[in-house]
């Protein structure tokens, strides 16, 4: 039986996982050029505002969505959260940007070698903690969105790894802090992805975890 | 003929049968006003029948207001009693089926047939002789059945909300009846007794034979004291008189008794209208 | 999930039953005092009769057997010991219509009071006002107490009956789907004036508005074909139902 808010239901979840796609494919641009000193500048920042406008319209309807059915239960818990991780998903594009403009205004884009090759690690990690958030929204799956906080873990450690071998670094170069904040963006979309895994797990089973 | 002159038909065929029902009573009203007006004057109405044909009515009118009154006061109780029972207490089973048939059977009773039998059993067995209360006690028989009826009709109609929020408050059963129930049907039973007393006041045959002979000159001293009646006298007048005079008494009394049985009804109407401005808003 | 010295009404596995038919079985609940708990379920789960369990309007119908026991303050009202009218003063009930007598507003409210002890003119005049007040009609009505009931708009009536069900001094209040012929101004009035009645009284209420629930109570029971199903606070099984059927009937997957 179809409910009236259902049809508000799916076309909020059309948005929020189109949101993924995008999110997804934002991250992977903008840290592969990172790795590869590609200049993708234009292509992010048209992805990230994309993202942003998204982000409202989400947000509108969920807004539009408990005015009009007054929502409880499942459906109140899974409005609130895509509030959550549309947010969380811009989010996402935002910080993949901050790398891209960073690239670009400190490095001109060009590719900024890391012996310790801790950044390519983290790299991979987080763009997987990306895509299997996004995986774990499409199918509200608690489970998953609980293993995020040990990768989390991982990418904390790398991190502040990372941190420390730069401090210990005689002289400062363009590419030394352009890595270093890289790193941190890294960093805080793997926060975002918690946060994702967090609202998805509250969706699940109306537990409220905490997965840092 | 086609359905539009069928159609035609029937609604003139109606509206002929109308007028006639409607034009009977004005008719009759006219015919006995005709007739009866012009013996309407204080000695008629104040004075009393002198060697049959003569004289006034006075015993004949407090007879029958008489009669009619100590009647309701014996039905009345009883009537409203039986109707609170029948409607709040008595079990859906046969012996209350079996009870609700006397009533109506009581009902269509030929009105002869309880004069004969308050001659037989009022009259002869109990001894109560030909008077004001054999007269009222059969009378009351016969209105019992209606005001039964009515009342029991305008309780049953009283809404069970008003019975659920009295009982939701703590009270009784019988509070609730009391003080919600009953007056909330007051317009229905009045209207009960009131048509009850206007059958009554027009009876000719159970008083002929219990109450009196029509022609007393004197208005009752006593339950026990024979009792005259409006009807009776009619009757008496027209079957038994030889002259004009008698005839014209007849339509005079007849005159007196439709106008108190038309303001009988009339003050039905007016009280129904009150109580049901009151309980409605 | 209370103590039992907060548990004004508790059921022990009471089953109702008309003729054959089983209205309700073994629903074993604890209704704490001071607050508002809501009953809630699809239409024949058997809501109003459990509520006139509460104070045994169930035995006006014949053929009515009641099985279990319903304890108010620990005592069994369904004892044989146990005295019926007494009982309905302390439990008082809101009906789903409107009804207020064909009497005036003063003799609606005056009513009860007057069954139960005989009072001065002067007192009862006290007794009309306070719960006039108390149900916040006095504005509305206290220059027109001796009009008929009957004139009163739909919200008004309502809220008449509660005055009269406050003036014989309840303790717990009894609501069988209290708004649910009233337009949403009146059933506003009547949602504010239950939150503020729970401060005095224990309040019990039937509906079939899911979000009345969620605003005006503090425990929700839902019940299905007559049996318990859930029970819980009421922001928690809003939030987080946990039985399938509770979370089904919530977002109107079905009822």
């Amino acid at each position: 039986m179809s409910r009236l808010l259902d049809a508000g239901l799916e076309r909020l979840t059309a948005i929020l996982f189109r949101m993924g796609e995008i999110a997804e494919e934002t991250v992977k641009l903008s840290i592969s050029s990172y790795l590869m000193g590609v200049d993708v500048c234009d292509k992010v920042r048209f992805l990230s505002e994309t993202l942003v406008s998204m982000n409202v319209d989400a947000e509108d309807k969920a807004f539009e969505l408990i005015a009009k059915y007054q929502p409880v239960a499942s459906d109140l818990r899974i409005i609130k959260s895509y509030i959550k991780i549309a947010h969380d998903l811009e989010r996402y594009g935002r910080y993949a940007w901050d790398v891209t403009f960073i690239q670009k205004r400190l490095a001109q884009s060009e590719k900024c070698e890391d012996p310790s090759k801790i950044i390519e690690k983290m790299s991979r990690k987080v763009t997987d903690m990306v895509h299997t958030s996004i995986e774990a929204l499409r199918s509200h799956d608690a489970e998953l969105a609980k293993s995020l906080a040990v990768t989390e873990n991982k990418v904390d450690e790398l991190y502040f790894r990372y941190l420390d071998l730069s401090a210990e670094a005689p002289v400062p170069t363009k590419c030394l802090i352009t890595n270093v904040l890289a790193v941190r963006y890294l960093e805080r979309m793997a926060d975002h992805a918690t946060y994702m895994g967090e609202s998805i797990v509250y969706i699940a089973t109306g537990e409220k975890v905490v997965l840092r | 003929m086609n359905p539009r002159q069928t159609e035609k038909a029937a609604k003139v065929g109606l509206w002929l049968s109308a007028i006639i029902t409607i034009i009977i009573l004005p008719v009759i009203v006219a015919w006995i006003m005709i007739n009866g007006i012009q013996m309407i004057n204080l000695d008629f109405l104040t004075g009393s029948p002198y060697k049959f044909e003569y004289g006034g009515i006075f015993p004949q009118m407090v007879g029958s207001l008489y009669l009619t009154c100590v009647c309701t006061l014996i039905a009345a109780p009883l009537g409203l009693a039986s109707a609170i029972y029948l409607a709040e207490y008595a079990p859906n089973n046969k012996i209350t089926r079996i009870v609700r048939f006397f009533i109506e059977t009581l009902a269509g009773m030929p009105s002869i047939v309880l004069g004969l039998f308050g001659l037989e059993f009022l009259v002869h067995y109990l001894k109560l002789r030909t008077s004001l209360l054999s007269g009222s006690l059969a009378l009351a028989f016969m209105i019992l059945p209606w005001i039964i009826r009515a009342s029991e009709e305008a309780i049953k109609t009283v809404p069970n909300d008003y019975k659920d929020a009295s009982l939701a408050l703590g009270a009784t059963k019988w509070e609730t009846i009391t003080r919600v129930v009953v007056p909330a049907s007051i317009p229905g039973i009045l209207t009960g007794i009131l048509l009850g007393m206007g059958k009554a006041i027009g009876e000719t045959a159970v008083v002929m034979l219990t109450a009196g002979s029509g022609l007393e000159t004197f208005i009752p001293s006593g339950l026990q004291s024979p009792t005259a009646s409006l009807p009776l006298y009619i009757y008496k007048l027209a079957t038994q008189g030889h002259t004009s005079e008698a005839m014209s008494r007849a339509f005079g009394a007849s005159l007196v008794l439709i106008a108190l049985f038309m303001s009988m009804s009339a003050g039905a109407l007016v009280i129904r209208n009150y109580y049901m401005k009151k309980l409605r808003a | 999930m209370t103590d039992d010295g907060a548990t004004k009404i508790e059921t022990k596995n009471l089953s109702v039953s008309f003729g054959k038919v089983h209205a309700i079985k073994d629903i074993s609940l604890k209704m704490p005092r001071n607050h508002v708990t809501a009953i809630i379920g699809p239409s024949g789960c058997g809501k109003s009769t459990f509520i006139k369990a509460l104070n045994r309007m169930n035995e006006l119908v014949s053929d009515v057997k009641t099985e279990g026991e319903v304890l108010i303050d620990g005592k069994n009202i369904y004892d044989e010991s146990c005295d019926v009218i007494s009982l309905r003063k302390r439990v008082g009930m809101i009906f789903q219509k409107p009804n207020p007598f064909p009497k005036s507003v003063y003799d609606n409210v005056a009513y009860g009071p007057n069954i139960h002890e005989f009072y001065e003119k002067k007192e009862l005049n006290k007794i009309v006002e306070e719960n006039l007040r108390k149900a916040f009609l006095w504005d509305e009505v206290s220059d027109r107490l001796n009009a008929s009931a009957l004139a009163l708009s739909g919200g008004q009536q309502q809220r008449l009956c509660i005055a009269r069900a406050l003036a014989v001094e309840p303790e717990v209040i009894l609501m069988d789907e209290p708004c649910s012929a009233l337009d949403p101004v009146a059933t506003a009035k009547i949602e504010e004036l239950i939150r503020v009645l729970r401060n005095d009284y224990s309040v019990v209420i039937v509906t079939h508005n899911m979000q009345q629930a969620a605003r005006v109570s503090d425990y929700t029971a839902f019940l299905y074909l007559g049996k318990l199903i859930e029970y819980g606070s009421t922001n928690d099984i809003f939030e987080n139902p946990k039985s399938e059927l509770t979370e089904k009937y919530l977002t109107g997957k079905f009822g």
